[in-house]
């Protein structure tokens, strides 16, 4: 080769090599393409580039492109000559082992490089003129190292920032989109129902009996319990459909382009709601237990003629949400497990329940209740007892029945403190006529317990504080207690009443037979007596199928030496069938309504 | 022991020919069986497929414009060779798709002594395949092969292996046979060099800074009598390809194969930014060039060492280009190597030879002869 043809060449190696420098921004891909086109154009059998980085499990501190580098004899001397080289104050240096050449070479401030040539030496002048080359490549490095730190930091701020996307309008639990998310879209799909004529529908839907599986069986259960109906519910729905968490065991389902008309929307809406409730017909398989629960579900339809179109999109969507909340209170608060339409109806019960919670405030502050007496009598008509029953009227509502107000009172709370008034009350009559109970005219008074008082943390004490304060003999009050409280959680309940009963104060079960009692427990729970609920007392003389369940009831209780009483009867026949059933005593409007307290003093006191 | 078992050859390209001529075959027992045919057999499809499913040894191979049967050029027919040592046979498929850096390619064996590679001539992404082989090579491994196809350029199956015919695939055939390899052109630089500042995978665009096919042109016309406005192109191109120089003063022979608006295409990648040389050759040169490789090779060999028999992967292009005289290249070669020495091979678009500096490259109009290694205590005949 002529000496012209030489330079041609060199100048050709380094054109060729320089433009191979910097090809891509990755840092792997831009020095494989350096190292591909450095083998071939200088015959090359190897090619690998070393950087200088800690290196896990090895004493060497290089890693080395390209990575999957192979440990074998040759491979693992290349790496510590490399490294020996790595500590020399030299830009290039060759090695010869075998029939290979190694060449050398510092890439400044990233590593070095490493050139393979078998059988024959690269020439000294093409080895200089490759110098230059690393200069420029070690640039190019540290342009893709850079490139990768800002590309690594943008990631990562995504990365942060979906993060704190996710917990501003993601349930965490779940994963579902929580009240801010929910409420973002049902305004996006109030404007577009507007827009397209279509219909949609809001479910609030609430998870009955959550709380006493959360009490009952632990957080971790309860937690389950969710993911597990998060993920069934999900199957009922579509993708562009909303489900989103708002509350401990309350989620907001969002339905759009359900129909064009009214009925085709419900139509739509009841399927879902129906599939909804299948996913709780059987028990719900956990880790560790099977649990039964069911769901509450209140439905509002939109767009709705009582959404007023002056009301912002906003209002409406806090209009739509307070409206299906409003059914689903509806059907919680009377059959569970099930669904409800909203109607203008609901919203005037529930502007009612509002008034009435407000009422009940002032009432209890101001000690405005009254308390009235039902007499119980023995078979021959005889007053043995009463029962002390709470009144109310108000001044703004009128008279407000006890159905009326006690669920408001035990959903708001108040109830404990209404509870301990009647409590109070009732000792304090007591206690004004001890001769009563002394010369045998009257056994007891009983007074009822609500499911939020017997829960409460102090209960027993609390009981025991109000007698001894009042002084009054044990034996002369009884605690009345439904089906319902005993069995929600029958091992606490058992125990409430074993330290009540170790005081001689006893307990009546009330209501008996209306609820989902087991009679094996019957026997465990240590009651004073019985109270047949009026359901099976109501024309007993004419239904075969009620007397059987009274008599089998009677027959229990006497087995287990408890008291029967019998309440609700209101008939002279009612009267008659009881009269042979040897039952302990009888309550109802055929003997005595529930009188104000003055007429059942005056009552009691007539009696010889 | 010689390396082939036995060597069938008939001109009739048909399965059932193939059929008889394998059933003599293998009363020779060979290990596997090398095959090469024609181009009427890439036709053959569902019914090679159904055939090869029986053969109880391993087989490779692939269509070819022409066959090498010792000192025959043979324009067609099946040529079945029996192998007398193990050979194991695996397929890389659609190769022009994915990206040969997300294919582990790896030797079954550490006794591999050779890797024989065929390839669909018109697949893309063949250097970057090659390269792969190369990394998972160990020092002494040996490696030749050619590219398979028809002159038709259509894309086809092209490729024998025993899970049937392929295309757009490379054969990976693992020996423990050693080889030594001669590799010649005999192309020699006619002008140049070019700066290639402006290329496409295999399409030149730009030489120094010009159009790539109007400075090809003027520079061919000026060197021969031929005008391209009156040729066929690759009927002129074929005697002037562009030669890549290397740093051992080697040059890798590119074929130009096509001209289009865009540049010019050849048989193999160009990188850009390279040197490129305008060759030309003559019958002699070229012949000298093919046959002194295996002379250099044999006078290489050292003394305990003793030649078997040879595989010759020899270049279409130069076929093309020698016409007549092509017989004589085959004829020397295989007086170089003893005419007692069985020669078998094809005409191959493209070759493939792993170079004493350990480089794997894609030939164009070369001659690759691979030399059967024995030791003399083995040479049997």
């Amino acid at each position: 080769m002529t000496e012209m043809s030489r330079t041609l060449q060199i100048i050709s190696i380094q054109h060729e090599l320089a433009m191979h420098i910097g090809l891509d921004l990755n840092l792997d891909k831009m020095l494989q393409l350096f190292l591909d086109r450095a083998k071939k154009r200088l015959s090359l059998r190897r090619a690998v580039v070393f950087k200088e980085a800690p290196r896990a499990g090895k004493e060497n501190d290089l890693l080395c492109y390209p990575y999957d580098h192979r440990s074998d004899e040759v491979n693992d001397w290349l790496v510590e000559q490399v490294y020996q080289f790595n500590q020399l104050d030299m830009m290039t240096f060759c090695h010869k082992k075998g029939q290979s050449f190694f060449y050398l070479f510092k890439i400044p401030h990233f590593g070095a490089i490493s050139f393979e040539r078998r059988i024959q030496p690269i020439d000294d002048i093409v080895l200089h003129a490759l110098l230059p080359l690393f200069e420029r490549l070690a640039v190019s490095c540290q342009a893709c190292l850079e490139h990768q730190k800002l590309v690594d930091e943008i990631k990562n701020r995504k990365a942060i920032e979906e993060q704190l996307r996710r917990q501003t309008y993601q349930d965490v639990l779940t994963g579902l989109p929580n009240r801010k998310m929910l409420s973002i879209n049902l305004q996006s799909l109030l404007i577009n129902v507007q827009q397209r004529g279509q219909f949609g529908a809001v479910f609030f839907i609430d998870l009955d009996r959550f709380k006493l599986i959360n009490d009952t069986l632990g957080h971790s259960v309860g937690d389950e319990l969710l993911i597990n109906i998060t993920s069934q519910l999900k199957t009922c729905i579509r993708r562009d459909d909303t489900l989103a968490r708002v509350g401990g065991d309350e989620f907001i389902l969002l339905l759009s382009n359900i129909g064009s008309d009214e009925q085709s929307a419900v139509t739509r809406a009841t399927k879902v709601a129906d599939k909804m409730l299948d996913i709780t017909r059987e028990s719900i398989e956990l880790s560790h237990c099977s649990v039964y629960t069911s769901f509450s579900i209140g439905i509002a339809l939109f767009p709705s003629p009582e959404l007023s179109a002056n009301l912002t999109i906003g209002e409406q969507a806090k209009h739509l949400i307070k409206h299906a909340d409003v059914a689903m209170y509806k059907i919680k608060h009377t059959s569970r497990n099930g669904y409800m339409f909203y109607r203008q109806e609901l919203q005037v019960m529930s502007a009612f329940r509002s008034s009435v919670e407000q009422r009940l405030h002032i009432t209890l502050r101001e000690q405005l209740f009254s308390l009235y007496f039902q007499p119980l009598v023995d078979v021959d008509g005889k007053v043995v007892a009463a029962e002390a029953l709470i009144r109310w009227h108000d001044e703004t509502l009128g008279w407000v029945g006890p159905q009326d107000f006690i669920p408001v009172a035990e959903e708001s709370g108040l109830i404990v403190d209404i509870g301990l008034w009647v409590l109070r009350h009732t000792c304090e009559l007591i206690a004004q006529n001890r001769d009563w109970f002394d010369s045998g005219k009257l056994r007891y008074i009983s007074v009822n317990i609500s499911p939020r008082q017997f829960s409460q943390a102090h209960f027993v004490e609390q009981i025991l504080a109000v007698i001894d304060e009042y002084n009054i003999s044990h034996s002369s009050l009884r605690l009345e207690i439904t089906e319902g409280v005993a069995m929600e959680n029958i091992t606490t309940a058992i125990s409430i009443m074993n330290a009540l009963a170790a005081h001689n104060l006893h307990f009546m079960l009330d209501d008996f037979g209306s609820g989902y009692s087991s009679l094996s427990y019957l026997h465990k729970l240590p009651l004073k007596s019985v109270k047949i609920d009026r359901s099976f007392v109501a024309k007993i003389d004419q239904s075969a199928d009620n007397q059987v369940i009274v008599e089998a009831i009677i027959y229990i209780s006497r087995h287990f030496s408890l008291e029967c009483v019998v309440e609700g009867v209101e008939t002279l026949e009612e009267r008659a069938y009881f009269s042979d059933k040897g039952v302990a005593a009888i309550q109802g409007f055929h003997f005595f309504k529930p009188q104000p307290e003055s007429a059942f003093v005056a009552l009691i006191n007539a009696i010889h | 022991m010689a390396v082939f078992t036995d060597v069938r050859f008939t001109s009739d390209v048909t399965v059932q020919a193939l059929a008889e001529s394998v059933s003599l075959l293998m009363s020779s027992n060979p290990k596997g069986i090398m095959l090469l045919c024609t181009d009427e057999a890439a036709s053959w499809g569902e019914t090679f497929n159904l055939w090869v499913n029986k053969l109880k040894v391993p087989i490779f191979g692939g269509v070819f414009p022409g066959l090498i049967v010792n000192s025959r050029f043979e324009p067609k027919g099946i040529l079945a060779v029996g192998l007398a040592n193990d050979i194991h046979v695996s397929v890389i498929e659609n190769i022009s798709n994915i990206s040969p850096h997300s294919v582990n390619v790896s030797l079954t064996s550490s006794s591999v002594h050779s890797v024989v590679i065929m390839v669909d001539a018109l697949s893309r992404q063949i250097d970057g395949y090659l390269q792969q082989v190369l990394y998972s090579l160990s020092d002494d491994c040996c490696v030749f092969g050619g590219g398979a196809g028809t002159l038709a350029f259509h894309p086809q199956p092209c490729l024998f292996s025993p899970k049937g015919m392929h295309q757009d695939a490379m054969l990976l055939v693992e020996m423990t046979t050693e080889w030594d390899l001669a590799v010649g052109h005999g192309w020699e630089v006619l002008a140049g060099p070019y700066l290639a500042n402006k290329v496409d995978d295999n399409r030149i665009v730009e030489l120094n800074f010009e159009s790539a096919d109007k400075l090809y042109q003027r520079v061919v016309e000026e060197h021969s009598s031929l005008l391209f406005d009156e040729h066929d192109f690759f009927d002129i191109a074929k005697t002037f390809p562009f030669g890549l120089a290397r740093l051992d003063d080697t040059v890798l022979i590119r074929d130009p194969i096509k001209v289009d608006e865009k540049g010019l295409i050849c048989a193999g990648d160009i990188p850009e930014n390279t040197m490129l040389y305008i060759m030309r050759g003559d019958a002699q040169k070229l012949i000298s060039a093919a046959s002194g490789a295996v002379r250099n090779t044999l006078v290489n060999m050292i003394s305990t060492q003793h030649m078997g028999d040879c595989i010759l992967f020899d270049c279409v292009s130069r076929q093309l280009f020698l016409r007549d005289e092509f017989t004589r290249e085959l004829q020397q070669i295989h007086a170089e190597l003893g005419q007692h020495h069985r020669l078998v091979g094809g005409l191959v678009l493209g070759e493939i030879a792993l170079d004493e500096s350990g480089i794997l490259s894609l030939h164009n109009k070369t001659a690759v002869t691979a030399l059967a290694r024995v030791n003399a205590e083995e040479r049997v005949r």
